[in-house]
């Protein structure tokens, strides 16, 4: 990753105080957290909407904010294009005269996207005429983005862009973020507290827990994180919280409906759809989804088994034990995460060192569906 | 209806004298709604007390302030005529002072009310796309505050066509100088004889306030529907 941004925040606001320090290059990196974490609050500092008491925020090389070196530069001279949770569209002008408001600043840099092919890549043609009023809230996000695109930033801010949405409308907006990504090199920071929607659309992940960093790299190495999991899917140990493990692939090869996908832990074919060579695909196997054998299984129709090492073994009461399996010679290969009940622990003998052979449905493996609260 | 050529220049004056008045109070009505509005600061009370004071107060005490204050004699009145020979009392000028006082409060409501309205993020939004915060204020604050402004200008407007006490009291009852429509119709109804007079003005001031009145309604609805696409 070539680091485009690089920013150090401290800000208090009340009782919150924000201490954040990130890098992010070209593609989504997805800030992600409760509410309450100070994502907003982050995402205003680097857009200079608001003043931190302390920090640096440097774009392509060039000091926005420095509080060592005495530099401010405001919001309007930071060429950062910012869409807002419900897209702030200004209500006495149309469609058109929004999208053009930042084209002052945009006709002056060469970077400058044409007006045709951001119209074309949101599908924004037919609202031209229409004022904000008129639109549904799939139909102001687009625009919000269109006219964030067309002020010609060096990076986006993009701050939920669809939780104000609902999960139709989020279904809709979903292809044009895709197109975004693969269109534009630009590096984009995407807020939001939906595991999902990080899956889909992120790059990198920065998780963010009461205003400081509590991960950040890669999904696969964020999400496994305990620490990560236990803030986002509830205490890990605990039997009202389900582990899950995520597990990043890249396409080899695509046939139909089917995709061989090159993972930590070895090849799999996993049914997807819109899947092209290269694609980087990040599957969810939820704890309670995966089976164990003794013995290499066959005649089965499941077809990605795995032999595994048995890590760790905790009770997690209610007559369930969680497991932590090695499945890759790798360290840095993420942990295989099941939920057996204690009966099929003592009846199959599994014990801590043991290797079993976890079975996984490929149903499982498929790319997280329509994105949902 | 045939008005006299004196009561055409109370008509003359009264416009005169509400439209300089209330023109003049626009910016400093809109500087400290927007103080009102936007920050704190001691003194806050005070000074949103001492706007409201014409509205509670006779009006004749506020002229009688302002006579002390701004006439040839007052405190500020006598400097201003000795450094720059600019005299208020019993000229127009000085109606139209009375008028932008007495009109400032209903200004300032508006103002305020429709700033309180206001979503700052869009002129965070604004400064965002490359806008300086003049050009934030011009192309996005000003526009989304206007029907507060209209409706303020037209209710300050319609309050100093009306103004009596403190006219009287400050710049006095002189015909072609700050004898304004309510003014001529006290004076005809002190002649015998003057009933005649008196319905003359009385009807050329309903006719003015149910103009303003439609007018206000109507900019209201229009400006309204622009912004929200609702009716009010």
């Amino acid at each position: 990753m070539s680091v485009r941004l690089a920013a150090h925040i401290r800000h208090r606001a009340g009782d919150f105080s924000l201490d954040v320090a990130l890098q992010a290059g070209a593609g989504i990196t997805a800030l992600l957290g409760p509410s309450g974490a100070g994502k907003t609050m982050l995402l205003n500092a680097i857009a200079g909407l608001i003043r931190p008491h302390e920090g640096h925020v440097h774009l392509n090389g060039r000091a926005l904010f420095s509080t060592a070196e005495k530099i401010w530069q405001p919001p309007e001279a930071r060429q950062i294009g910012y869409v807002f949770q419900d897209a702030k569209l200004f209500p006495h002008l149309s469609v058109l005269q929004n999208l053009s408001y930042g084209r002052a600043r945009a006709s002056a840099v060469p970077h400058a996207l044409p007006f045709d092919e951001v119209i074309e890549l949101l599908a924004l043609g037919a609202l031209l005429d229409r004022r904000p009023h008129h639109l549904s809230g799939g139909e102001k996000q687009r625009v919000g983005i269109g006219r964030a695109l067309l002020s010609a930033p060096h990076l986006l801010l993009m701050d939920e862009p669809l939780a104000s949405l609902d999960p139709k409308r989020r279904g809709e907006i979903l292809p044009f973020l895709d197109a975004l990504h693969q269109k534009l090199k630009l590096p984009v920071l995407y807020v939001t507290h939906n595991v999902d929607e990080s899956l889909r659309l992120a790059d990198r992940l920065i998780v963010m827990d009461k205003g400081r960093v509590a991960a950040q790299g890669s999904i696969e190495a964020v999400l496994n994180e305990e620490n990560v999991q236990s803030l986002l899917f509830g205490q890990v140990g605990d039997v009202t919280s389900e582990p899950v493990t995520f597990l990043s692939g890249r396409c080899l090869s695509a046939l139909e409906d089917v995709a061989e996908i090159e993972t930590a832990w070895g090849t799999f074919l996993i049914p997807a759809r819109h899947i092209a060579k290269g694609d980087i695909r990040h599957l969810r196997i939820q704890a309670r989804e995966v089976a164990l054998a003794t013995r290499k299984p066959e005649g089965l129709s499941i077809q990605n088994a795995l032999k595994a090492r048995i890590k760790k073994i905790t009770s997690v009461g209610s007559g369930l034990c969680d497991l932590c399996l090695v499945c890759a010679a790798d360290e840095k290969a993420p942990l295989l995460r099941a939920r057996i009940t204690r009966r099929a622990v003592y009846t199959l003998g599994l014990e801590e060192g043991a290797t079993v052979w976890p079975l996984i449905k490929t149903a499982v493996l498929a790319r997280p569906g329509p994105i949902t609260q | 209806m045939n008005l006299t050529p004196a009561e055409l220049e109370a008509l003359r004056l009264s416009l005169l004298v509400a439209t300089v008045g209330t023109a003049a109070s626009l910016l400093p009505a809109l500087g400290i709604a927007w103080a009102l509005a936007r920050y704190r600061f001691p003194g806050k009370i005070l000074l949103d007390g001492l706007i409201h004071l014409p509205l509670v107060l006779p009006p004749v005490v506020i002229g009688y302030i302002l006579l002390v204050g701004l006439g040839r004699r007052g405190v500020i009145g006598a400097w201003l005529y000795e450094s720059f020979g600019i005299t208020f009392a019993f000229t127009w000028k000085g109606a139209a002072i009375v008028a932008a006082v007495m009109g400032f409060p209903l200004l300032v409501r508006a103002l305020r009310l429709s700033i309180e309205t206001l979503d700052d993020g869009l002129v965070g939004a604004a400064r965002t796309l490359g806008a300086g915060p003049l050009r934030a204020f011009m192309t996005v604050t000003l526009p989304l505050i206007t029907p507060g402004l209209l409706t303020g200008a037209i209710l300050a407007f319609a309050r100093a066509l009306g103004e009596f006490g403190a006219t009287i009291a400050f710049v006095g009852n002189i015909p072609g100088q700050t004898q304004t429509l309510p003014l001529a119709l006290y004076s005809a109804l002190q002649l015998p004889g003057g009933e005649e007079a008196a319905w003359r003005i009385v009807f050329i001031s309903t006719l003015f306030a149910v103009l303003l009145l439609a007018l206000s309604e109507i900019s209201n609805r229009l400006l309204t529907r622009r912004l929200t696409g609702t009716r009010p």
